[in-house]
């Protein structure tokens, strides 16, 4: 059997850190947004709609983290354990003409990168959290602005895309994915 | 060069420890970099609920076109069932009757309740800063307690006016509506910070003129205010107050100059009534104090912010004689400011400052278009004394 637990750790971090830090990036970014929201309703209830629109947004990172997530555990094949891992670093030292130790080093660290991707690009769902919270006060005493704020919160989302982006090329760059 | 070469070169036994170290390394330097923009956003989450609030309450605050709707109101009835549709119908329905004073006491009973919503719901560091701006109510209820006592109203009749949001306790403005006398009121001030006025009765008791002692309330209420906001380390709560505060204080040192140059009052005998404190620099100050006329006193505003709003209402003071229409624009100033602080500051006492602001005015507008109405004016006469957020 090869030696492939560090591989195995890296991937494993990497996948855990997509997922992690995009869900504080989240968790923070509707709480706020959840917060302006509560005020707005107990004013007027009426504002319900408008909330949940701009508190839904910053959930979407969240979202880029897990998928992001998914795709290093399948890319990697951790997902059928030990094993599938192996198989995965003796294709990848197949098509790269590598040991599959040294592809399996590689496979994890190219995990780590692509988690921290999205994973630190996930925590930009806190400034839109503050960008919605804002919108909800704005809307609520000016209706009118709903489509120019709407616009204005999901600036921060580009960025969440840029970093599930980069994932997705740095997995399918190194074959890891759609080999 | 192999990663464990890479290691190796750099010291260390294996590629993994190598990792871990780089991995705990970047872990502190993003803890040291994250936990001051967590802590700012901690901060920011704390006003997200009640600035959100307040901004709903600020949608409810009477639009333009209403008002002038209300303006061209033929009675007294028309105005009360124009305000059916704002929030001031449920204090409306307990009007025994339709007068103008019945429907500002409907105005005052909203606003302390709505005051006292915004004091409530602000999270506990803004509390000190919004007990400076409410100490406006204060200055108010004593003022009334002051003129109704002076014009022998009954205690009842008095206590139906007031407001009671300021710093002082409802009970403590209850004693001050019992008393019979100026001095009664003065002397139960007592352990108040407008327990100097004491020194306004002799001045009083010379001229018999209420407003020696209604200035000298003023002047308490803004220095007060205003050492309060600049004794502390300034954060940026308390430096937008400051600058609130600073025009507030401009705003009323001015339209006391106006006033003072329009009847051609000695410079001796205006200074001793001007704040001291705010934005307008002491020699510049002085330097009105020592013109003779309104047109004068407009030029010497030339290098401050003042210049442009005032310069606007000159043409109708110059038509009209009457100091009003500078006043008014002043006073929309003030509020625009308000305004301003609330927008560009919308996590913090901003929006708590430009609602309060907003509301003054709207109490004011419906306050003045009810008597004006009351008092048989016509539309265009109750136009030029409404107040509009200036430019």
């Amino acid at each position: 059997m090869l030696d492939v637990s560090t591989g195995v750790a890296l991937a494993a971090v990497g996948a855990g850190i997509s997922m992690g830090a995009s869900a504080i990036g989240s968790g923070i970014g509707v709480g706020i947004a959840g917060a302006a929201g509560a005020g707005a309703i107990a004013e007027d209830p009426s504002k319900f709609g408008t909330a949940l629109v701009f508190q839904a947004l910053p959930q979407t990172q969240g979202i880029y983290g897990f998928l992001g997530a998914v795709l290093i555990m399948i890319g990697t094949g951790i997902l059928g354990g030990f094993t599938g891992f192996e198989a995965a670093a003796n294709t990848m030292a197949g098509l790269v003409g590598t040991t599959p130790e040294n592809a399996a080093l590689v496979m994890g660290l190219a995990a780590v990168g692509g988690g921290l991707s999205v994973g630190l690009a996930g925590l930009s769902a806190i400034g839109q959290g503050i960008t919605a919270a804002g919108s909800i006060g704005a809307v609520s005493k000016e209706p009118g602005a709903f489509g120019k704020c709407m616009v204005l919160t999901v600036m921060s989302e580009t960025f969440a895309v840029f970093g599930l982006l980069i994932t997705i090329l740095i997995l399918v760059g190194l074959k890891l994915l759609g080999a | 060069m192999t990663l464990e070469g890479l290691a190796a070169s750099l010291g260390f036994s294996s590629f993994p420890s190598l990792f871990t170290v780089a991995l705990t390394v970047a872990l502190v330097a993003g803890l040291i970099i994250l936990v001051p923009i967590l802590l700012r956003v901690i901060e920011i989450a704390n006003y997200a609920y009640t600035n959100s609030r307040i901004q709903v309450m600020s949608s409810r605050i009477i639009p333009e076109e209403k008002l002038k709707e209300m303006i061209e109101a033929s009675s007294l009835a028309e105005v009360v069932a124009a305000l059916e549709t704002t929030e001031y119908s449920p204090y409306l329905r307990e009007m025994m009757e339709e007068r103008s004073e019945a429907i500002e006491r409907a105005l005052n009973r909203h606003t302390a309740d709505a005051y006292r919503e915004v004091a409530t719901m602000v999270p506990m560091n803004l509390k000190k800063i919004l007990v400076i701006l409410l100490r406006k109510w204060d200055v108010y209820n004593i003022k009334l307690i002051l003129r109704g006592v002076y014009a022998q109203r009954s205690p009842d009749d008095i206590r139906a006016d007031l407001v009671s949001v300021g710093e002082l306790d409802p009970s403590k403005i209850n004693e001050l509506a019992e008393a019979r006398s100026l001095e009664e009121v003065i002397s139960n001030l007592d352990g108040t910070p407008y327990s100097h006025l004491v020194e306004s009765l002799q001045l009083f008791d010379q001229t018999r003129n209420l407003t020696v002692i209604e200035a000298r309330l003023d002047n308490i209420l803004y220095e007060d205010a205003w050492k309060d906001a600049t004794s502390q380390p300034l954060d940026e709560n308390l430096l937008a107050l400051k600058n609130y505060l600073a025009t507030n204080i401009d705003v009323v040192n001015l339209k006391f100059l106006f006033r003072a140059k329009k009847d051609g009052l000695p410079a001796g005998s205006i200074e001793s009534y001007l704040v001291r404190g705010g934005g307008l620099q002491e020699s510049l100050i002085k330097g009105i104090l020592e013109v003779d006329t309104v047109d004068n006193v407009v030029a010497a505003l030339e290098v401050t912010k003042y210049y442009q709003p005032v310069l606007v209402a000159v043409p109708e003071y110059e038509s009209t004689g009457s100091i009003l229409p500078i006043e008014l624009a002043l006073d929309g100033y003030l509020v625009k400011v308000g305004k301003d602080i609330s927008i560009t500051q919308p996590f913090g006492i901003g929006p708590a400052i430009g609602y309060l602001s907003m509301k003054e005015m709207e109490i004011r507008n419906v306050r003045t278009l009810a008597r004006g109405i009351e008092a048989g004016l016509s539309p265009d006469e109750i136009r030029n004394l409404i107040m509009r957020v200036g430019t």
